[in-house]
């Protein structure tokens, strides 16, 4: 006993100095006096998106670049942008310590982000109980965020269920497919994902004809594949990162000869430019999303895309789905600061009303703001075709404009009958 | 055990234990005047450090009283915050119902792991809990009906109980303190109690204490018992300071930073988790400031603490200590100086294990 | 019926590449009495180590050698530096591992980044099947990783068995101070068998990273995988983790169909029916 009190005094000694070292990091700050604005930055820094950080930093350089700013801030509507950054590691608890370290610690005005959707539920939460600060959401996309009331908490860009938005009548209408067999992760995002796109397949005359909620990290599919019926027209396939990269690649070892839907996650570039061989099963997907695939013709884009590459903190050929979502919301909060002359006073109250009515012409259409304070978008239809180098490509084949949210957040489902 | 062999204690060593035990509490206590936002070093810091310590204390106390390395404390604790949130939440019920509902919650899922995995040996009792912990969080990963799955449940609101509003940042931070203090008081109190000396008689010679009579396992199944209800205090305190509760309260990561966290404070010192925790929660706030690679270098202290000073920081001084007993007598003279320093720093893992 | 037989085919040829994981930590433990819990950081590096050889020279085979020998390699470094001293502490053994698979995770992830990949092979061998009674065409990667899996079992077991150095390693099992007493030097056996226990690691991350993706994260499901199996089969015998893989194997690929929500959880809860039933694994020594 002795004995460990005296280890507690070392142990004291070495947490006070590293409190000094960690204070020391910190020193400024303040409430900056009314000349500066403090913007916070979350993304993700570690974990399997470590990337994300990268992007928003890329995305924040392009819609400052105009202004002659930087990543760290510039000169904006006649105020002082500082911008600090907190990575997280995409979980719920990093998530919550680093936006109260950012509002609590280093005393932001605005909070910009998450990545993550499961970050973004926790940082709607937060946000309810600081109705002092603004929050604009970084990609974070379920549907449920802008529907708790939080009148602080702004989103531009589109949900997880509005990402299928038009996909769902392609499917039918264009595709002819009737029936679809529904195999995705069993989690949030997926039900929005997927519950987007089977309402409005439902909706239009299709039908379910099997389900599969697999866990997440499930990488075994060939008992799967094995599941789906022989007189299915099509497969949903609801699923991202490693699960959907081996699922493709498992329906090429055992021949899946349907066509495939891809979720808003399971086909995009990160899936499509791995070196496992997923030609024969990828080319020909249809999917949905935020993100306009080649060929599609908008000289706001192009400009947009020369932006990105020009930014330092820029890492890949071309824009991410996390660029560019941040990209948009980063752009409106600077339109919304210019509409008021960064006015932040009366609680944010011109500048929130100046966002919550904003409508402009991003790079992906327009966005205009619904009574949520989630803005209405265009969303696109693409399909992966075989580039000329015997790449994947996703290839635009149309928008579907004005798409707007729905109010269903979205369970588990087994039928058409069930949403 | 190091009492037993611990020499006469002077004047100074009798009282300085208690002057530093009394100043830790005190700058505790005066934590919210002495830093410069509260706001923020009061949950962020404060109360996280104190529920880190409080699960990474049960960890310790199994670990030195008992003999086993559990990695199922964080889900001991998450067992009792999804209690807590399931009646909250779901069944709309206050909050002192909840807390004993996750209590009671908490300690019977330590039951129930004890029954699984006390009869096996150290190792085993680590590679289980940790398996079984994975069970549970890939349970409340996917049981929409019970858990909500990934997304949870919230909001887990703080209770005004009139003489006390634990919305108030400061007043929520002397309950969790005050928390703090009583576990660790019944800790102690539970290890130099009959049953904590005959928990040690048991681990340091098990078949010794079954000829004397003792039902073995029985005291196994009761301590890991015992150390789950406090792991399922530190439970509620966390699902009311995170106001939510979802599978990442047990994910691996979570058992990882309590490990650390007892790792570095000490496993064989109760009140050293303190330390380890305020060490991990600084890190975690702040060492983005430092460096991209925050897992490298936490693994590297971690690996570090156990090669060289595996009694943690709060072995630190008794090794130095040792250290310099060694340097100023002659060599001959130095085992008779200290025998416990060296010893127990050396074997403070090692000194837990079963034979 | 040719469902059935279907799903327990994938189930073998699953359980096929968690024997290959499982064997190296049972090898290791069945000697030295230590876990090594950086077990699943040597899975992913061999995988990514596989990737690499084998995306530059275009030969699988030598990915594989490749990716065992290096985590081999480096199996001796760690052993030599942080195990050595520390070998009748199993304890300090499995949490010095621990830290070396949080420092391993993170380095990974800087050098191979967070996006899946997966070892090449060539293409006609991806698609190419195998007509099988009552089962009709299947694919002939995943027999393929079968018979590796079934050759490595057979040769460890020959090799444990049958050869001298093999005779020492069940002696060292047995007592291993009466061993070193008989004039063996212990201490290389043990390096052996680490390094040995390692590349079946590696050598496992190429094999599972042909047929399944390789990410930071997948190191710690292997690894939890692999105490499963071994805990299951029991600790430190071969013919344990062959069983212990098939039935965490087929558990897993039944209960994706029949219960595919809590598909992880029935996997888990095999370890823990086993534990209640026999505590030392169905084919380990009474503890």
């Amino acid at each position: 006993m002795m004995l460990n009190k005296k280890g507690l005094a070392a142990a004291v000694a070495a947490g006070a100095s590293v409190l000094l070292l960690a204070t020391g990091c910190t020193a400024g700050g303040g409430e900056g006096g009314g000349d500066v604005i403090k913007i916070g930055v979350m993304a993700t820094s570690e974990g399997n998106l470590a990337f994300g950080m990268g992007e928003a930093k890329a995305a924040i350089e392009a819609a400052m670049a105009p202004y002659g700013g930087t990543a760290d801030g510039g000169e904006v509507a006649g105020k002082t942008l500082e911008i600090i950054y907190a990575g997280t590691d995409g979980t719920t608890a990093s998530a919550q310590t680093q936006v109260k370290k950012l509002v609590e610690n280093d005393g932001v005005d605005i909070v910009f982000g998450p990545v993550s959707g499961d970050e973004g539920e926790t940082v709607v939460q937060y946000a309810l109980t600081v109705p002092e600060v603004t929050f604009v959401n970084g990609s974070a996309s379920p549907v449920g965020m802008t529907l708790e009331g939080a009148e602080n908490f702004f989103r531009f860009h589109g949900d997880s269920a509005m990402w299928m938005g038009g996909l769902g009548t392609y499917a039918v209408e264009e595709k002819g497919y009737d029936s679809v067999y529904l195999l995705a992760e069993d989690y949030s995002f997926p039900y929005d994902n997927a519950g987007g796109f089977f309402s409005e397949f439902c909706a239009a005359g299709g039908s379910i004809s099997g389900a599969s909620w697999v866990p997440v990290g499930t990488t075994d599919y060939a008992t799967i594949i094995s599941q789906i019926p022989a007189d299915t027209d099509a497969v949903y396939v609801g699923l991202g990162g490693a699960d959907a990269a081996s699922f493709l690649s498992q329906a090429v070892t055992n021949g899946v000869a349907k066509p495939l839907i891809g979720g808003s996650i399971a086909v995009d570039t990160t899936a499509l430019s791995g070196d496992a061989n997923i030609a024969s099963a990828a080319i020909g997907t249809i999917t949905g999303g935020p993100v306009p695939g080649a060929g599609y013709d908008n000289p706001v884009w192009a400009e947009f895309v020369d932006a990105y590459l020009a930014a330092p903190s820029a890492e890949f050929p071309s824009p991410s789905i996390f660029s560019i979502l941040y990209y948009n919301s980063f752009e409106s909060l600077l339109l919304g600061l210019e509409a008021v002359d960064g006015d932040l006073s009366d609680g944010h109250a011109a500048f929130r009303e100046a966002l919550g009515s904003l409508e402009w012409d991003s790079p992906t259409g327009p966005i205009s703001m619904d009574e949520n304070r989630q803005a209405i978008v265009d969303n696109f239809l693409i399909e992966v075709a075989e580039g000329e180098d015997g790449s994947l490509v996703q290839q635009n084949i149309s928008e579907a404009t004005g798409v707007k949210q729905g109010t269903t957040v979205y369970d588990r489902f087994e039928s058409c009958d069930d949403l | 055990m190091s009492e037993l062999f611990a020499p006469k204690r002077t004047g100074v060593a009798r009282w300085l234990p208690w002057a530093l035990g009394g100043a830790v509490i005190l700058v505790a206590v005066l934590f919210p005047f002495l830093v410069d936002r509260p706001r923020f070093w009061l949950p962020n810091i404060g109360v996280r450090t104190i529920w880190l310590g409080i699960i990474a204390m049960s960890l310790v106390f199994l670990n030195r009283y008992v003999g086993l390395l559990s990695l199922a404390q964080v889900t001991v604790a998450g067992v009792s915050a999804y209690g807590v949130g399931v009646m909250m939440v779901t069944f709309e019920q206050p909050f002192v119902l909840a807390a004993l509902v996750g209590l009671v919650a908490g300690t019977l899922a330590g039951f129930l792991i004890a029954l699984i995995a006390a009869r096996t040996k150290a190792i085993y009792f680590l590679m289980i809990t940790l398996a079984i912990g994975q069970v549970f969080y890939s349970w409340a990963s996917q049981a929409i009906e019970v858990t909500n799955a990934r997304r949870g449940l919230a909001p887990v609101l703080k209770p005004d109980f009139g003489f006390l509003n634990l919305n108030d940042i400061t007043s929520f931070y002397y309950f969790v303190l005050v928390i703090g203090i009583l576990c660790y008081v019944l800790c102690r109190y539970a290890a130099s109690s009959t049953f904590g000396l005959t928990l040690q008689g048991v681990r340091d010679s098990p078949d010794r204490m079954r000829a004397l009579g003792y039902n073995v396992n029985a005291y196994r199944i009761a301590a890991t018992t015992f150390a789950a209800f406090i792991a399922s205090v530190g439970g509620i305190v966390l699902v009311l300071d995170r106001a939510q509760v979802d599978p990442d309260v047990v994910s691996l990561g979570s058992t990882l930073d309590v490990l650390v966290v007892a790792v570095i404070g000490g496993v064989g010192s109760l009140g050293g988790v303190f330390a380890g925790a305020l060490v991990l929660t600084l890190l975690s706030n702040f060492a983005q400031n430092l460096t991209d690679r925050y897992m490298t270098l936490t693994g590297l202290v971690f690996i570090i603490v156990l090669l060289f000073a595996p009694a943690g920081l709060a072995g630190i001084g008794k090794q130095v200590k040792g250290l310099i007993a060694r340097r100023r007598t002659p060599r001959h003279d130095a085992p008779q100086q200290d025998p416990s320093a060296d010893q127990s720093a050396e074997h403070a893992i090692t000194e837990g294990k079963q034979q | 019926m040719d469902q059935f037989l279907l799903i327990a085919l994938n189930g073998l040829t699953l359980a096929g590449v968690y024997f290959l994981v499982a064997s190296g930590l049972t090898l290791i433990f069945g000697l030295m009495r230590v876990i090594t819990m950086a077990h699943g950081t040597s899975y992913l590096l061999g995988g990514y180590l596989g990737y690499v050889i084998a995306r530059e020279t275009g030969n699988w085979f030598l990915g594989a050698i490749g990716g065992a020998i290096l985590v081999g390699l480096l199996g001796l470094l760690i052993h030599q530096v942080l195990i050595r001293r520390f070998q009748d502490d199993d304890m300090r053994v499995a949490l010095i591992t621990l830290g070396v698979s949080l420092i391993g995770t993170d380095l990974m992830l800087a050098v191979f980044g967070g996006t899946a990949t997966q070892v090449p092979v060539p293409g006609d061998v991806q698609v190419a099947s195998v007509s099988i009674p009552f089962i009709g065409p299947y694919p002939l990667l995943r027999l393929l990783v079968l018979l590796i899996a079934v050759v490595v079992g057979v040769a460890l077991t020959l090799f444990i068995t049958r050869t001298r150095f093999g005779s020492v390693v069940r002696a060292g099992v047995d007592d291993s101070q009466m061993t070193a007493a008989t004039g063996v030097n212990v201490r290389v056996v043990f390096a052996i068998i680490f390094v040995l226990g390692s590349a079946l690691a590696g050598l496992a991350g190429v094999v599972g990273g042909t047929l399944f993706p390789l990410l930071p994260g997948q190191d710690g499901v292997y690894l939890l995988y692999s105490l499963v199996v071994v805990i299951v089969g029991g600790m430190g015998s071969i013919t344990g983790a062959a069983i212990g893989a098939v039935l965490v194997g087929l558990v897993s690929q039944f209960s994706l169909v029949y219960a595919p929500t809590y598909s992880l959880v029935l996997t888990f809860a095999l370890m823990v029916v086993v534990l209640a039933v026999r505590p030392q694994g169905i084919m380990g020594r009474a503890v």
